[in-house]
C-alpha cells in the first residue's frame, strides 16, 4: 500500500469499516429497485463523512481509498456469507420487511469463491489483488486506481488483465 | 494492437526457481503473467506453439499459461463489470415473497410484483395499503370474505390468494398477477369494433355475475380492474381486486377523511350514486351493474359520462351534483362531440339499443337498473342477436323520480361530502382549499426541548436534529404537532397539564440528555396532558460516532410506541455531523427572524451543503433563508428559488420545499395555480404543516376566498396558539370579513404575547376606524411601533378625525422613507382618503416594484374596494394574472 504506514491502517480500518457500512446501509434503505449502487460514491461519501473538516485524520486521500477498498471488500463478502449460511428454515417465516441489498445464491457462492481465490493471488502478486480489490470491489477507473497505487495507468492495465485471467482461471470460468 | 510473437519479451523464459517456496511462486506467477499478456494477442493457432517455444520443459507452465488465455477469451464474466454495478441495492422482501418490481402504485398503496418462496413458488402481485387504515380491521374484514373469494373460480376473475399485514402495521393483498392492461386501453390500441368491445365486455359480466352467485361484490370496479392479459393469442379480460374494496372500505368519520386526504381513494367515476351517497351497508350487487355501465359506456364512447376534469375541478358538491342529478348523454352523442383521434379509434357508431342499454344499466335508481350483470348481459346479447331489446326510453315517470330524487339529497350530503372530500382534497374553482375538520385529540403532540444535563450546558443543538425528526414523523402520519414558535413562547416547560391546556395538546414528548465524549444518554418520554401520566419512556445509549443513525433508531422507536407505522417516518440521510450542526444552527438563527440572522443562517447553510452537497434539508434552510432575505429586500429569489430546487430534486417528499416553491410564486411570481398545486402537495405529505396552512391561507386571501383564507389560518394557529405572527394573521382575516370584535380579540392576544409586535397595533386601528371609532383607531397607531405600519395607520386616523395636515404630514413621511418597500400602504391610505388617482398611482408602483403585500391583500383588502370597482383596476389584475 502507498504512502501509508501499516499500523496507521490497522488503526483506521475498524472506522472506515464502520463508516462504510452505516452508508452502505442508508443506501439500501433509500434506493428503491433499479438504482444502482455505487460503491465509488460510498467511498467518496465515506471520505467526505469522516473527513470533514479534518484532512489530517488521513495522509491523504490515496491512503484512505487503499484502506477502504479492502473494506468494501470485507463488507460485501460478509454480507454474502451471511446471506447463503442464513436460509430459511422449515417452520413459517416470519413476516418482516427486510430491506437489503440481495445477492442472489449463486452470485453469493461466486463472490465466496472469488474471496478465496483472491486470498490465493494475495501471495501470488499482491499488487494485483488489491487492483482486484479496488476495481471490482470499489469501482474505481484505470486511472483512480493508478493514482492510488501510485503506478502508470498501462501497468494497471497489464496486471488487471492478468489478475482477471489468471481469477477466471481459477474459477473455472 | 497486435503484438507478434518476435516481440515478446526478451527476458520472458523459463529459469530456474529460486530457493525459497513462496519467492518461487511470485517469480512464476509472475512469468505466467508476462506469457499470457504476450500470448493472448496471438492467432489461437500461434499460442501453443509460442508458449511451447517460449518455455521448453516446463509443460505445467505452459498449461496454466494457456488455459488463462483460454478463459480470458470468453466474453462476458462477472469480474469485468464492478460488483455493485451488477446489483440491484433494495429488494425488499416482505415474508416469503420477494419484492420484484413496483407495478403500481396509486392513492391505495403500491402493487409489487413479488416472487413466492414459501410454501409454494409462484409469482403473484401484492397489494400494500397505505398507513392510514386499521389494519386489524381490514384483515379481519378481508378473513371474513376469505372462504368466499377461495371459491371464486372464473377465467375472468383474479385470484386473490391471501391478506395479511407486514410487522410495522401495513395490510396487503396476495392476488394472481394479470400481465395486462386496462380493458378500454386494450380495445381503443387495437382499435376494436363495437362488436369486439361487446364480446370482451359480456365475459367481464359473466366474471362479475359468478362472484354475485358467491356473495361477492366488486365495489371498484373500474376499467384499471380489468386488465386484458393475451393467453394463447386469444384476448382475456380479467377482474382484479375482489375483495380489496370491502375490506379496505371504512366509514366515513372526520378521522379516516382526515388521513386519506391528498390521496385518490375510489374513483368517482365509476361510483355508484348509493355508494357515494349512503353508508356501504346499503351497498348490494347492483351497484357493481352501476360501474360496469359505466366502463360499457367508455368502451363505446371512448370517453366517460362525465368530464372527469370539469368533475374533479367542480368540487365535492359539483361531483354530488353530478352523479345525483345530472343525466350524462347517451353514448352515441357523447361519441359524436367527443374530438377523438380518429387515427386510433375506428369510426363507430353506436345504435339507439345500445344507448339505452348503456343508460339503463347506469340508472341512478337502481330499482331501474339490470338486476344483475347477467341480465345486462342478457339484453347485450339481444342486441348482437337483432332481436328488441328490455331497455325502453325514459318516460315521464322517470322525471318525477328523478325529481324527488333531487329533494332527498339534502339528507345524504353529510356522508357524501366526506367521501368526496377524501377522493380529491381540494379544487381551485370551488376554493383554493378545502380541508378536513380538527383531528381526533390523542393524535396531537408538543415536542419539548430536551434538557440538557451535562454541566456546561453548551450543547443545546445537539439534539436540535433529533427534535426536527421526530416532529417530521409525527407531522408526516398526520398528527398535529405543536410549531416550535409555540413552544418556544411557553414559561414553564415543567407542567404538563399546563401545556396541553395552553397547546391544545394531548400528547407532550420531552426528555432529557447528556453528551459525553464518544457516547450519549437520551431519555424520552411521553406524556398524558389530561392526566400527566407518562405513557411511554425509553432510555437510549447511543455512541457518538453513530448518533445519525440514533436519530433514526429513537424516531422510530417513538414513532412505534406511539402507533405510527414505520411508513410514515422518514429516512435520514447520511450527512456529515458536521453539515448537520451547521444546519442546526441555522435553522436557530432563522427562527429569530431578523436581517442580521438571516444573513448568518445563510453562512450556515452554505457551510452545511458544502460538506454534504446531498443534504436536501439544508438546501432548503438556504432556500428559506434567501427567501427571507429577499422579503426585506436584501437577497434575490433567484437564489432562493434555485435553492428549493435542488432541495426538492434531492427530496421529492420534503413538505417544508414545497411550501417555500409556494411562497416564492404565491408572493414574487403571482403564479397562484403553481402555488396552489406547491401547497397542495406540501398539505399531502403533511396536513399539519404549519408553514404551509399559512401560506395557503394566504393564498386562499390572495384569491378572494376570505371563508378558506379563515379555516386554514385557523388551522395555522392552531397548531401555533401561542404565536404572535398567526393571531395577527388571524385578526386581520377576521376584520377583512367584517367580524371586527373577534379581529380585536385576535390581536388583543397577538400583542398580549409580544407587544411589540410590528402589525398588530396597526390591524386594530384599521378595525376600529370601520366600526366607527376614530379615537381609538388614533391610539393604535400611535402605538404601532413598525414604522411603515405606524404612519400609513397615523394616516388614515388623523383623517377621519378630520386633522388632514397632520394625515399629509404621515403620507409625506411614507413617501420620503418608504416609496420603494411600502408602496401598496401608501394606496391604501390614498384610498382610504378618497383620493382615487393617487391610489392608483401607487398601486401602479407597488405592481412595478413586486410589493410583496399586493399580492395577499389587493382582492379582499376593503380599503381597495372602491379601486376594485373602477375600470382602472382591470389593468392591475391583468397584469397579476388575477382570476375576473
Amino acid at each position: 500500500m502507498q504512502g501509508g504506514k501499516p499500523e496507521a491502517m490497522e488503526e483506521l480500518l475498524p472506522l472506515v469499516y464502520a463508516e462504510l457500512r452505516k452508508l452502505a446501509a442508508g443506501y439500501m434503505k433509500r434506493e428503491r429497485p433499479g438504482h444502482t449502487l455505487q460503491a465509488t460514491a460510498l467511498v467518496h461519501e465515506a471520505f467526505l463523512k469522516m473527513v470533514g473538516g479534518d484532512e489530517s485524520a488521513f495522509a491523504n486521500r490515496s491512503h484512505f481509498f487503499g484502506v477502504a477498498a479492502s473494506v468494501m471488500r470485507h463488507i460485501l463478502v460478509d454480507h454474502a456469507r451471511s446471506h447463503t449460511s442464513g436460509k430459511r428454515g422449515g417452520t413459517a417465516p416470519k413476516l418482516q420487511l427486510d430491506e437489503a441489498l440481495v445477492f442472489s445464491n449463486d452470485q453469493s457462492s461466486q463472490l465466496l469463491e472469488l474471496n478465496d481465490a483472491l486470498d490465493r493471488l494475495n501471495k501470488l502478486s499482491p499488487r494485483q489483488a488489491k487492483i482486484v480489490e479496488l476495481r471490482y470491489f470499489t469501482g474505481l477507473s484505470i486511472p483512480e486506481t493508478a493514482t492510488v497505487l501510485d503506478v502508470a495507468p498501462r501497468t494497471v492495465i497489464r496486471e488487471w488483465a492478468v489478475a482477471q485471467a489468471w481469477l477466471r482461471r481459477e474459477l473455472g470460468a | 494492437m497486435g503484438r507478434g510473437p518476435g516481440m515478446a519479451p526478451p527476458g520472458v523464459r523459463c529459469v530456474s526457481g529460486p530457493s525459497q517456496e513462496d519467492d518461487a511462486a511470485q517469480v512464476r506467477h509472475q512469468l505466467a503473467g508476462e506469457l499470457f499478456l504476450a500470448a493472448v494477442d496471438l492467432p489461437a493457432s500461434e499460442q501453443l506453439a509460442y508458449l511451447q517455444n517460449q518455455c521448453p520443459g516446463d509443460a505445467d507452465l505452459v498449461a496454466e499459461v494457456l488455459s488463462m488465455v483460454q478463459s480470458s477469451a470468453a466474453e462476458e464474466h462477472f469480474l469485468s463489470r464492478p460488483i455493485l454495478e451488477g446489483v440491484e441495492p433494495l429488494r425488499r422482501t416482505i415474508g416469503p415473497y420477494r419484492l420484484l418490481q413496483m407495478i403500481g402504485e396509486g392513492g391505495m398503496g403500491e402493487v409489487w410484483l413479488v416472487e413466492q418462496t414459501h410454501p409454494i413458488r409462484r409469482r403473484a402481485a401484492l397489494k400494500l395499503i397505505k398507513a392510514g387504515l386499521a389494519t386489524k380491521e381490514v384483515v379481519a374484514r378481508f378473513e371474513s370474505e376469505r372462504q368466499a373469494l377461495a371459491t371464486l373460480d372464473h377465467a375472468a376473475v383474479a385470484k386473490v390468494f391471501e391478506a395479511g399485514s407486514t410487522p410495522d402495521g401495513m395490510p396487503y393483498f396476495l392476488m394472481e398477477y394479470v400481465p395486462g392492461i386496462p380493458i378500454t386501453a386494450h380495445c381503443d390500441s387495437h382499435r376494436m369494433s363495437n362488436h369486439e368491445r361487446l364480446q370482451l365486455f359480456l365475459q367481464v359480466c359473466e366474471g362479475v355475475q359468478h362472484a354475485h352467485d358467491n356473495g361477492i361484490i366488486h365495489r371498484d370496479l373500474k376499467p384499471s380492474n380489468i386488465l386484458v392479459a393475451i393467453k394463447d393469442g386469444v384476448a382475456a379480460p380479467k377482474i382484479i381486486d375482489f375483495g380489496v374494496a370491502k375490506a379496505t372500505s371504512q366509514p366515513l368519520t372526520e378521522r379516516t377523511v382526515y388521513t386519506r386526504i391528498g390521496s385518490m381513494i375510489g374513483t368517482p367515476e365509476y361510483m355508484s350514486p348509493e355508494q357515494a351517497g349512503v353508508t356501504s351497508q346499503d351497498v348490494d350487487t347492483r351497484t357493481d351493474v352501476y360501474s360496469l355501465g359505466v366502463i360499457l359506456y367508455e368502451l363505446l364512447a371512448g370517453s366517460l359520462p362525465f368530464d372527469s376534469d370539469l368533475m374533479r375541478k367542480s368540487g365535492y358538491e359539483g361531483i354530488r351534483r353530478m352523479l345525483l342529478e345530472e343525466d350524462p348523454p347517451p353514448p352515441s352523442a357523447k361519441l359524436r362531440t367527443s374530438a377523438l383521434d380518429s387515427q386510433k379509434t375506428p369510426l363507430r357508431t353506436v345504435p339507439g339499443d345500445l344507448d339505452r342499454i348503456t343508460l339503463k344499466a347506469m340508472d341512478k335508481d337502481r330499482l331501474r337498473r339490470y338486476a344483475s350483470p347477467i341480465a345486462l348481459a342478457a339484453d347485450i346479447r339481444r342486441y348482437l342477436a337483432g332481436e328488441p331489446v328490455q331497455a325502453r326510453p325514459s318516460t315521464i315517470g322517470y322525471r318525477t323520480a328523478k325529481f324527488m330524487r333531487r329533494n332527498r339529497t339534502g339528507v345524504l350530503a353529510g356522508a357524501l361530502v366526506a367521501a368526496v372530500l377524501a377522493a380529491f382534497g381540494f379544487a381551485m374553482k370551488a376554493g383554493v382549499f378545502s380541508t378536513p375538520g380538527v383531528k381526533v385529540e390523542e393524535d396531537s403532540i408538543a415536542v419539548i426541548p430536551l434538557k440538557d444535563l451535562g454541566q456546561q450546558k453548551d450543547q443545546e443543538h445537539f439534539v436540535d436534529g433529533l427534535l426536527e425528526e421526530l416532529q417530521r414523523t409525527f407531522r408526516r402520519a398526520g398528527w398535529r404537532v405543536t410549531y416550535p414558535e409555540s413552544i418556544s413562547q411557553l414559561q414553564d416547560t415543567g407542567n404538563v397539564r399546563e401545556i396541553g391546556r395552553k397547546l391544545n395538546v394531548r400528547r407532550v414528548l420531552s426528555g432529557t440528555f447528556k453528551r459525553y465524549d464518544n457516547r450519549a444518554k437520551i431519555s424520552i418520554q411521553v406524556f398524558d396532558t389530561a392526566d400527566a401520566r407518562t405513557i411511554w419512556s425509553e432510555d437510549f445509549d447511543p455512541s457518538m460516532s453513530d448518533f445519525l443513525q440514533a436519530e433514526g433508531e429513537i424516531t422510530r422507536a417513538t414513532a412505534r410506541a406511539m402507533g405510527i407505522s414505520r411508513k410514515a417516518s422518514t429516512t435520514i440521510q447520511p450527512v456529515s455531523p458536521i453539515a448537520k450542526k451547521a444546519y442546526n444552527e441555522g435553522k436557530d438563527l432563522l427562527g429569530r427572524n431578523n436581517t442580521e440572522s438571516f444573513k448568518a443562517a445563510v453562512k450556515l447553510f452554505d457551510k452545511s451543503i458544502r460538506i454534504s452537497p446531498l443534504f436536501a434539508k439544508a438546501w432548503a434552510g438556504l432556500a428559506a433563508a434567501k427567501q427571507a432575505q429577499a422579503n426585506v429586500a436584501e437577497g434575490s429569489f433567484a437564489d432562493a428559488r434555485k435553492a428549493v430546487d435542488e432541495a426538492l430534486r434531492l427530496d421529492p417528499e420534503l413538505a417544508e420545499a414545497h411550501t417555500i416553491l409556494g411562497n416564492i410564486k404565491l408572493y414574487q411570481d403571482w403564479d397562484w395555480a403553481g402555488a396552489e398545486t406547491a401547497f397542495r402537495r406540501g398539505l399531502e405529505l403533511e396536513p399539519n404543516n404549519r408553514d404551509t396552512l399559512f401560506g395557503a391561507s394566504i393564498l386562499a386571501k390572495s384569491q378572494g376566498h376570505l371563508e378558506e383564507a379563515l379555516e386554514l389560518v385557523k388551522k395555522a394557529s392552531n397548531l401555533n396558539p401561542l404565536s404572535p405572527v398567526d393571531q395577527s394573521e388571524l385578526g386581520l382575516t377576521l376584520h377583512y370579513m367584517g367580524r371586527h370584535e373577534e379581529a380585536i380579540a385576535s390581536l388583543k392576544k397577538s400583542l398580549a404575547l409580544n407587544k411589540d409586535h410590528g402589525a398588530s397595533h396597526a390591524i386594530l386601528c384599521r378595525a376600529y376606524l370601520a366600526m366607527g371609532d376614530a379615537k381609538k383607531g388614533l391610539e393604535e397607531a400611535l402605538a404601532e411601533p413598525h414604522p411603515i405600519f405606524r404612519n400609513y395607520t397615523l394616516a388614515m386616523a388623523y383623517y377621519e378625525l378630520g386633522r388632514t395636515k397632520e394625515s399629509d404630514t404621515a403620507i409625506a413621511a411614507l413617501i420620503k422613507d418608504n416609496s420603494k418597500d411600502a408602496p401598496y400602504n401608501i394606496a391604501e391610505a390614498y384610498a382610504f382618503r378618497g383620493e382615487k388617482d393617487k391610489a392608483f398611482e401607487w398601486l401602479h408602483r407597488a405592481v412595478a416594484e413586486r410589493d410583496t403585500a399586493l399580492g395577499p391583500e389587493i382582492l379582499c383588502d376593503p380599503l381597495i374596494a372602491p379601486l376594485r370597482v373602477d375600470a382602472r383596476f382591470l389593468e392591475i389584475a391583468k397584469k397579476m394574472n388575477l382570476p375576473r
